[in-house]
């Protein structure tokens, strides 16, 4: 038996070194995910700090960094290990005490003597400035650090470039220096021109990398908290005598072990049976998709080898025997590929090192492998290996001895139980894929998408020698490749059942991340339409003795910055938004009704929200329904799903506290994309008097819309009160209108009684000047040399998408792309290499040369067509199955969660089922040897 | 003793209209020691009786027997057990396992039956010494010695062990004539120490080397001659 295995893992080895470029893509195609996973794993470990090297990392050689939680008042602390601690005082007071201020003498006395400590915020910075740069001016943080103390150093500090800053000179990061283009020696000068600073030195502190960021004395001292430096090894007990101050305390020692834990420790619960559900779903379907992908390398691999197989069944080789050799080879492949894929991914990992620090903002800890995970990933390529050569195997095993020694390839009939097997194992997937839905069960889910990808391989012959049958009405090389794509479906079916894996996986992949980008993007509000431009004008206001001084003419100050943005903008046009909300002093009347005479002082506690609500009748009946019970929840939640009303999400549940408005044409059409007509319509409707929404719903019986405002004061007595007032109401059926889905004109603001809002102006720009990233700064610049006494302008661009996402799916794309054509190619070149004999025929028979290459480019277009059609197929089956899957979570509460819908990833379509083919024929037509051979035949 | 029996063995490829006879209701017994040769056209039938004696493909009517067993009524597992004990195939084209030392592929029956790498290398060495073949040439790949040496090496795996039956589809084909004259020697000096042997050829003077020949002509035995002493006369007469 071992003697037996030995021979197979034998000549399984010296095979692969035989066939050299036939092993390396067995490897590749095997390898290429285990590539991913490692790079993934061993990327995640190297940057994955934990608790105690994150501590190390801030604070360096220091003993401990300090901050208050409750200043004054003695905390208990629970947790030791993050800067974000948890702290809580004692006996759980219902007020919480006043906060008694603390100084740093009494922050010395409390640690043993001769400790020192210095400001410091382990969290980020503490100030900003407005700098100039190359393209005009922007922002960077500031910390006021004395970096002559060495606590600094001693924390992590470190100097790339120059040394300390002494009086009036700063140290800069290095993206603050890449920022303002400045170097040691330069000067950085303040966008109001009013200061400039020499760069004494360029620094880096390990844990922020991305931050641009200046230090120097003389910026302001508004650290969060204090490093501390202790003579002795810094203790529990130091640490408890801080608490007593109501200090949260954060150190090396304590964090590597935590004096105490927290009292409830079910953080992380989470719902561990669905999450291993999941990722038992995404392993399964990976696994299949692997399968699928390598396994025709296998099954061509074991066609050419038939011959091999006879000699060593005449020579009393058993079916086992064969199975074994073709299997040795899965295992040899599988382990070689985890080898190549784990040695390559830490390779990589260790190259990219400076590039992943400088993404995740923060140095390594150095060079990490996972090896739970890794090794996981071997047992998994042997698996996948294995699996992959199992059906070549078994073909193997099954070899016609007589045929394959005589060189015939004996002719294949198609076996019509295999298509029926096919349709019937894809009903069970469509079954199990109800099933799994109805049931809401992961497993039957995984089965589905399986079966569905096993079906459809199973049908590939019947599918082949269908459209082999087109031929006949074909020139001669498409007539020719698509009659030996039907005959030799025993190769073509695997190569198509490659290329179909990959573009199914792509598919299905790229169609989960776009509907989850556009279920995140559902969650932000939209007031505007992409690419609007806006500016905005605001102002903290003056304040003398008698109080804040009044709002200041923003449409006169605006004047001023629509010459500055005339320079740059042609035909700009300038339009005034209207922001409307309560006013402070409407509180008057309310504490009037509440606290007679209250009216007179505004107190500061006192708010005033208001809200478009829907009519009674017109709310979702969820919110009152009884869910005490399971079964009452679901029949609630069933009834929810059946309710038109219930057409709220957690994505429209959110709450702008003002409201857009205006009566001007070119404001209502950007905020609600109405034209014409009903454009006039709306806008005449605004100057009457009426509000726009766009949600139905919100409309009563009486075409009204009803505002609840509402007055709340923490001092009062009767903290609440509210009213309600109705407005004339007009649907639109697009808006971007925010959460609170409804645009106000300035009548109907005035009969609710809220004004524009008197600390800032909003106008929306229209021009025909392309705007980019350089413009924008140059007009940040020019703003901020205006002057436009105390007025802060921003200039914006509106932007939703999110190019992360658009990217990711590219990439995915691209890389099933690039595989796919791997599997194209490499497939039709096993294929080609098997019809010579018919080459040579044609060539004996007077065939031009160039046929050779026709016929290699229509075979190559059958099997990338076919593969990626079906992939296609496949990867839309498999989309249905995982959207339910993810949906079936976010139905079960309300307001509902936003769904996965369908977002068709167009790129990913055109370069599967277009530039995948089109490439594949092309290199198959540059590629292919014009030369037709001349050789005996065997058959 | 008896080592091959075909009895009234036919072979019928397709069915119908389509049905080609490709051995029809042949007769044949091998002793021990015994050198038979079958001659024949093209597509007379040589490889298939070959095949079938070897229980590489199964008879559609009668009955093959090796050393009193009747193939039928063995498993496919058997009938491989039978091929890397009993029966030994020398092909034409030599067959050699490209991926195995000339060695290896004389010791491929044995390790395939579970004997041990270094006594089934030490037995292979012997079986190609016996063949003319030395150590230098034992550890070399197929591609990388002459068709003779190869085909010394298929005859050596066809010899190993305990076999009794050898069976020679053209095995002088590819070869030069001294060569081919060579391997025949061999395969008699074989057939002399008690195996039997059953010698597919084209050329009547290889046939000389046999102690029968067996003519066939379109799936039948038309003719057997003991010995052979005018092999052209026989030919003519066959056709």
């Amino acid at each position: 038996m071992l003697s037996g295995l030995r021979l197979s893992f034998r000549i399984a080895r010296r095979e692969a070194l035989r066939y050299k470029g036939r092993s390396a893509l067995s490897i590749a195609l095997l390898g290429i995910p285990l590539l991913g996973v490692s790079l993934g794993a061993s990327a995640w470990d190297t940057m994955e700090l934990s608790p105690v090297e994150a501590t190390e990392q801030k604070l360096g050689e220091t003993d401990a960094y300090l901050r208050f939680d409750w200043e004054g008042i003695p905390v208990v602390q629970h947790t030791w290990d993050t800067e974000w601690g948890w702290t809580e005082v004692p006996g759980e007071p219902e007020t919480m005490p006043e906060t008694v201020p603390v100084s740093e003498d009494q922050i010395l006395a409390a640690l043993p003597e001769g400790s020192t400590i210095a400001p410091y915020t382990a969290t980020g910075f503490d100030g900003s400035l407005r700098v100039e740069t190359p393209d005009g001016v922007g922002g960077i943080q500031t910390a006021g650090y004395d970096l002559s103390d060495p606590m600094y150093e001693a924390a992590g500090l470190e100097y790339l470039e120059g040394g300390a800053p002494e009086s009036g000179q700063i140290v800069l990061s290095q993206a603050a220096a890449d920022y303002t283009g400045a170097g040691v020696g330069d000067a950085v000068t303040l966008a109001d021109g009013t200061a400039e600073y020499t760069v004494s030195g360029i620094v880096e502190l390990p844990w922020d990398l991305k931050t641009p960021f200046a230090i120097g004395d003389f910026f302001e001292v508004a650290a969060a908290g204090w490093l501390v430096d202790t003579p002795e090894e810094f203790t529990y007990d130091d640490a408890l005598a801080l608490n007593e101050l109501g200090m949260y305390v954060w150190s090396t020692p304590l964090a590597a072990d935590p004096p105490t834990a927290p009292p409830d420790d079910n953080w992380d619960g989470g719902d561990n049976g669905y999450t291993a559900m999941v990722v038992g779903l995404i392993a399964t379907v990976v696994v299949v998709e692997i399968v699928l992908l390598a396994g025709p390398a296998f099954a061509i691999s074991a066609r050419r080898r038939s011959r091999e197989f006879a000699i060593m069944s005449a020579a009393g080789a058993a079916p086992r025997h064969l199975r074994n050799t073709v299997l040795a080879g899965g295992l040899l492949f599988g382990i070689v590929a985890a080898v190549i894929a784990v040695v390559v991914g830490l390779l990589a990992v260790w190259a990219a090192m400076p590039l992943m620090e400088g993404v995740a903002g923060h140095r390594s800890a150095g060079l990490r492998i996972w090896p739970v995970m890794q090794g996981t990933m071997v047992a998994f390529a042997i698996v996948t290996g294995l699996l992959s050569a199992l059906a070549a195997a078994v073909s193997a095993s099954r070899v016609n001895v007589v045929a394959a020694l005589a060189g015939r390839t004996p002719k294949r009939r198609l076996k019509k139980r295999w298509p029926i097997i096919g349709l019937v194992v894809i009903g069970i997937g469509v079954a199990a894929g109800f099933a799994g839905v109805v049931l809401w069960s992961m497993p039957l889910m995984a089965a589905a998408i399986v079966a569905l990808q096993l079906g459809l391989v199973m049908c590939t012959p019947l599918l082949v020698a269908l459209v082999a049958k087109l031929g006949r009405w074909l020139p001669l090389a498409p007539r020719m490749a698509l009659r030996e794509a039907g005959r030799n479906r025993g190769s073509t079916a695997p190569a198509i059942a490659a290329v179909m894996s990959v573009v199914a996986a792509g598919i299905a992949i790229s169609l989960t991340v776009a509907a989850d980008n556009v279920r995140w993007q559902q969650y932000r509000a939209h007031t505007l339409p992409q690419g609007a431009l806006t500016v905005h004008l605001s102002s903290e206001g003056e304040f003398d003795e008698s109080g804040q001084t009044a709002p200041p003419d923003f449409d006169a100050e605006f004047a001023q910055v629509e010459r500055i943005l005339s320079e740059h903008l042609d035909g700009l046009e300038a339009h005034r938004i209207a922001d409307y909300m309560p006013q402070e002093e409407d509180c008057g009347p309310y504490l009037a009704e509440s606290a007679p005479g209250a009216e007179e002082s505004v107190p500061e506690g006192c708010l005033i929200m208001y809200r478009a609500e829907r009519p009674e009748e017109n709310q979702c009946p969820f919110m009152e329904a009884d869910t005490e019970t399971e079964a009452a929840l679901e029949a609630a939640l069933e009834e929810a799903r059946n309710d038109p009303r219930c057409d709220e999400t957690t994505a429209t549940m959110g709450f702008n506290d003002s409201t857009p408005g205006s009566d001007d044409p070119a404001v209502v059409a950007a905020y609600t994309e109405l034209e014409g007509d009903e454009l006039d319509e709306a806008v005449s409707f605004l100057e009457d008097g009426g509000v726009l929404t766009s949600d139905r719903w919100k409309v009563n019986e009486d075409g009204n819309v009803e505002f609840t405002l509402s007055y709340y004061d923490s001092e009062a007595v009767d903290g609440e009160r509210e009213e309600v007032v109705e407005v004339p109401a007009m649907t639109v059926d697009k808006g971007l209108l925010g959460y609170n889905q409804v645009f106000l004109g300035p009548a109907a603001a005035e009969h609710l009684g809220l004004a524009d809002h008197p600390w800032s102006a909003q106008y929306l720009l229209e021009t025909s000047t392309e705007v980019t990233d350089t413009l924008q700064q140059q007009l940040a610049g020019e703003f901020e040399r205006a002057p436009l006494d105390d007025l802060w302008v921003s200039f914006e661009v509106t932007d939703y998408t999110d190019e992360t996402m658009f990217y990711f799916v590219l990439a995915v794309a691209l890389l099933c792309g690039i595989v796919a054509l791997g599997a194209t190619a490499v497939s039709t070149g096993l294929i080609i290499a098997e019809s010579k004999a018919d080459m040579t025929t044609l060539g004996a028979v007077g065939a031009e040369p160039r046929v050779r290459k026709r016929f290699a480019m229509w075979q190559t277009l059958v099997i990338a067509w076919l593969g990626a059609g079906l992939g296609t197929a496949a990867g839309l089956l498999g989309y249905v199955l995982i959207r339910e899957a993810l949906n079936r979570g976010l139905k079960n509460q309300y307001p509902f969660e936003a769904l996965y819908g369908w977002e068709l990833p167009w790129a990913n379509f055109g370069i599967s089922l277009l530039a995948v083919p089109l490439i594949a024929a092309v290199g198959a037509l540059l590629f292919t040897k014009a030369r037709l051979p001349s050789e005996r035949r065997l058959t | 003793m008896t080592v091959l029996q075909l009895r009234r063995v036919s072979r019928v490829h397709g069915s119908g209209e389509n049905a080609v006879h490709a051995l029809i209701e042949a007769d044949l017994s091998i002793e021990s020691g015994e050198l038979v040769a079958i001659m024949g056209p093209s597509g007379s039938g040589k490889s298939t009786l070959l095949n079938l004696a070897g229980g590489l493909d199964a008879p559609t009517g009668g009955e093959v027997v090796v050393e009193g067993t009747a193939l039928s009524t063995l498993s496919k597992k058997q009938l491989a057990a039978l091929r890397r004990r009993r029966v030994g195939y020398v092909f034409q084209d030599y067959n050699l396992v490209p991926s195995l030392t000339a060695a290896e592929n004389a010791a491929l029956p044995l390790e395939l039956d579970g004997m041990g790498v270094g006594k089934a290398r030490k037995a292979a060495l012997a079986a190609l010494d016996e063949v003319g073949l030395d150590a230098k040439v034992a550890d070399r790949f197929p591609d990388e010695i002459s068709g003779g040496q190869a085909q010394r090496t298929a005859i050596a795996r066809a010899l190993i062990g305990e076999r009794r039956l050898v069976l020679a589809d053209e095995p002088t084909g590819a070869l030069d004539s001294t060569t081919g004259e060579d391997v025949l020697k061999l395969l008699r000096r074989r057939c002399d120490g008690g195996a039997a042997g059953l010698l597919v050829t084209h050329d009547a003077r290889h046939a000389g080397w046999a102690d029968r020949v067996v003519f066939l002509r379109d799936g039948r035995i038309v003719d057997s001659s003991s010995p052979l002493d005018e092999p052209e006369t026989l030919l003519e007469g066959a056709e």
